[in-house]
């Protein structure tokens, strides 16, 4: 009985550390190909030549074959991607040469998932998407659309709702080898790039997960973080590249316009500091440090009405005239009349270029949608009605400025 | 897990349950109460997270827009309280039977709650129409919601331990139900010779369906059978009661 006992067990132990240890399937991380990011540029009208034919025939679309991708993937060279501030430590080197963390591979492809076996078939560990932070897509390619990707992602269970989705002005690909000295890994960079911009204020929250949102509502249209390259290896954040239909249908011109974009949804915390005359005081700069915003529509002869409300409280940065005087209330109120007036102004500006685009990035649809429900249901079935509807509405903007600081200064 | 087959998932489970189903109904309760705490805390943790990227408009207006299939709905989820149907089983070896009715509202509300808020989380998050063209949109709430400061940056491996609980509970719930009841049938003294019984039939219908969409078919359409016969025989036989007491009456008279 004892020893019948003593039999049970050990053939459970044995079965248990057989079974729970989970190394039926396991793939060790020195195994696998993360890949942090990609890149999608066009591949021009002669790739289909040079292409390796991977996954399919000679295709007969011609859709297909016009508009091949080159993608460009970021791969992290298990080991040696540094994991604190102080291992390894010559980040010169490793920018490019045989240090490097990250291993980039270039592929064609006439589809995403194409060129994703293309990539698989040219390198020799499992590609995983788990760890992917970052795409970045090229001006043009947003521009022909955007669907062949979202249909990829969305179904790819390893991708993550927060991945970072950028439009780049000129090539993608030369995002996955910017190197600035403060991160060795340039996908990584580029990540807390626009992380950090989002804590400062400088960018609303707009990753893939709010991107798809935003797309899919009826009274809201998409919209991505728009960026450029500066001194070769500098990101700067240019704007927002907003879409219609999942095509990208235009670019905010100057980067303040992120700016006065936040403060028309009132997104915190404020980040901008604008620069503006002021009568009889000169050039002076107010940086914004909370935004609060109040939309409200009605309905007018058939037609929706937005009315605006935006509160800022803002603090005194600089005043460039040296005669003038800030001392007292009154001229504070007359700056912050001054900078009512120019945010007013260019959210007006921004409001019209949106219009003439039909890309409602204000959602201004979506409050529609809640508050009145009778009309919307009326005149609106999909979302191309709501986008021509857009076009033509009227909006009213207020402003209140509030400066509560004026610095360690009185004149 | 992609390389294991989803038959050793499934029997995995099943054997898993089939033997906790052979312990008897004190057992069965304790297990429970054991793995409730478990399910209602997790869950809620990923609610409140996951509220962080709500957003209030999502949810208005609270009727909905356009005309929508609110009866189907309402169907379906009241099907999927069904197997609260095993508190009857339970009723008997209570020691205050007379708090059971009070216990099940409570249960009920609870169930409900949790219902309520993982919908109106989802929802808040994503908007109506992102909503629909997910298969797992709570699996994906899950997965967007990130608890602040880097340290965990999706949720899913959480969503998915209590999502493998909820699984387990269930499934236990109603295997414990249907050999509980055909031992009652059939007047057996043990429920056990059931519960290995019943194995293979449960593991083949769960290899049945093709696809997704099969799948949810046929889960759409047995949670309505189920919940037409849970709701309509015991009617019947209230009828029947009633009809019957009417002329015991008039023979006593």
């Amino acid at each position: 009985m004892k020893n019948r006992r003593i039999i049970v067990v050990l053939l459970q132990l044995t079965v248990f550390s057989l079974l729970l240890t989970g190394c039926w399937d396991s793939l060790e991380i020195d195994n696998r190909s993360l890949i942090l990011g990609i890149a999608i540029d066009e591949a021009g009208p002669d790739a289909a030549k040079e292409e390796d034919l991977t996954n399919h025939k000679k295709l007969d679309s011609p859709d297909l074959n016009a508009n091949m991708i080159r993608l460009t993937a970021q791969i992290a060279v298990a080991g040696r991607i540094p994991l604190g501030p102080g291992s390894g430590g010559d980040s010169e080197n490793s920018a490019k040469g045989k240090n490097s963390p990250v291993w980039v591979v270039e592929v064609l492809g006439h589809t995403i998932d194409d060129a994703m076996n293309n990539l698989q078939q040219e390198i020799a560990d499992p590609r995983f998407l788990i760890h992917l932070r970052v795409i970045v897509v090229s001006k043009k390619i947003a521009e022909k659309g955007l669907v062949n990707l979202n249909d990829y992602l969305r179904r790819n269970p390893e991708v993550r709702r927060s991945t970072w989705l950028l439009v780049a002005d000129k090539q993608a690909a030369d995002f996955m080898n910017v190197a600035p000295p403060l991160e060795r890994v340039p996908t990584l960079y580029l990540l807390s790039m626009i992380e950090k911009s989002i804590a400062m204020g400088k960018f609303p929250q707009a990753f893939l997960s709010t991107f798809w949102s935003n797309d899919s509502k009826l009274g809201q249209s998409a919209y991505l973080p728009y960026v450029s390259i500066r001194q070769g290896q500098n990101v700067l954040i240019k704007g927002l590249a907003y879409f219609k239909d999942n095509k990208l249908a235009g670019t905010t011109t100057y980067p303040m316009e992120i700016g006065v974009f936040m403060a028309a949804k009132g997104i915190n915390p404020g980040g901008f500091t604008t620069l503006f005359p002021v009568k009889d005081i000169g050039y002076v700069m107010v940086r914004t440090t909370n935004r609060k915003s109040h939309i409200s529509i009605q309905i007018k002869n058939g037609k929706p009405h937005a009315n605006v409300y935006v509160r800022l409280q803002s603090e005194l940065g600089e005043k460039y005239d040296e005669q003038s005087k800030i001392d007292s209330e009154k001229s504070l109120k007359t700056i912050e009349l001054e900078q009512e007036r120019w945010i007013a102004n260019v959210i007006h500006d921004l409001i019209k270029k949106t219009q003439k685009d039909k890309s409602d990035i204000f959602g201004f649809g979506e409050y529609v949608r809640a508050h009145e429900r009778s009309f919307w249901n009326k005149s609106i079935q999909e979302k191309r009605d709501w986008e021509n509807m857009y076009a033509d509405m009227s909006v009213t903007i207020k402003v209140k400025v509030n400066i509560r600081r004026v610095g360690m200064k009185i004149y | 897990m992609r390389d294991t087959p989803i038959e050793v998932t499934i029997i995995v489970l099943l054997v898993l349950t089939a033997l906790s189903t052979r312990r008897n109904i004190v057992k069965f309760s304790y297990i429970h109460l054991f793995y409730l705490p478990f399910l209602l805390g997790p869950a809620l943790g990923i609610i409140l997270t996951s509220l962080q990227n709500a957003d209030v408009l999502n949810l208005e207006p609270v009727i909905g827009n356009h005309h929508t299939n609110i009866m189907g709905g309402l169907l379906d989820i009241a099907a999927l309280f069904q197997s609260s149907f095993i508190i009857t089983l339970i009723i008997p070896f209570m020691m205050k039977p007379e708090k059971a009715m009070k216990a099940s509202i409570w249960a009920m509300i609870i169930a409900g709650m949790l219902y309520l808020l993982i919908v109106i989380s989802t929802i808040a998050t994503f908007g109506p129409q992102e909503t629909i063209r997910l298969i797992w949109p709570t699996l994906e709430n899950a997965r967007t919601a990130s608890i602040p400061g880097g340290f965990l940056e999706r949720l899913d491996v959480i969503f998915l331990i209590v999502w493998l609980i909820s699984v387990f509970t269930t499934m236990f719930t109603t295997y414990y139900l249907t050999c509980y009841t055909t031992q009652e049938l059939f007047h057996f003294k043990d429920h056990g010779l059931f519960s290995t019984f019943l194995l293979p039939f449960v593991f083949v219908f769960a290899i049945c369906p093709h696809d997704i969409f099969q799948f949810f078919q046929i889960a759409q359409w047995t949670g309505r059978i189920g919940f037409f016969l849970t709701l309509c025989y015991p009617i019947l036989l209230w009828v029947i009661a009633v009809i019957r007491k009417k002329r015991e009456r008039t023979c006593e008279e």
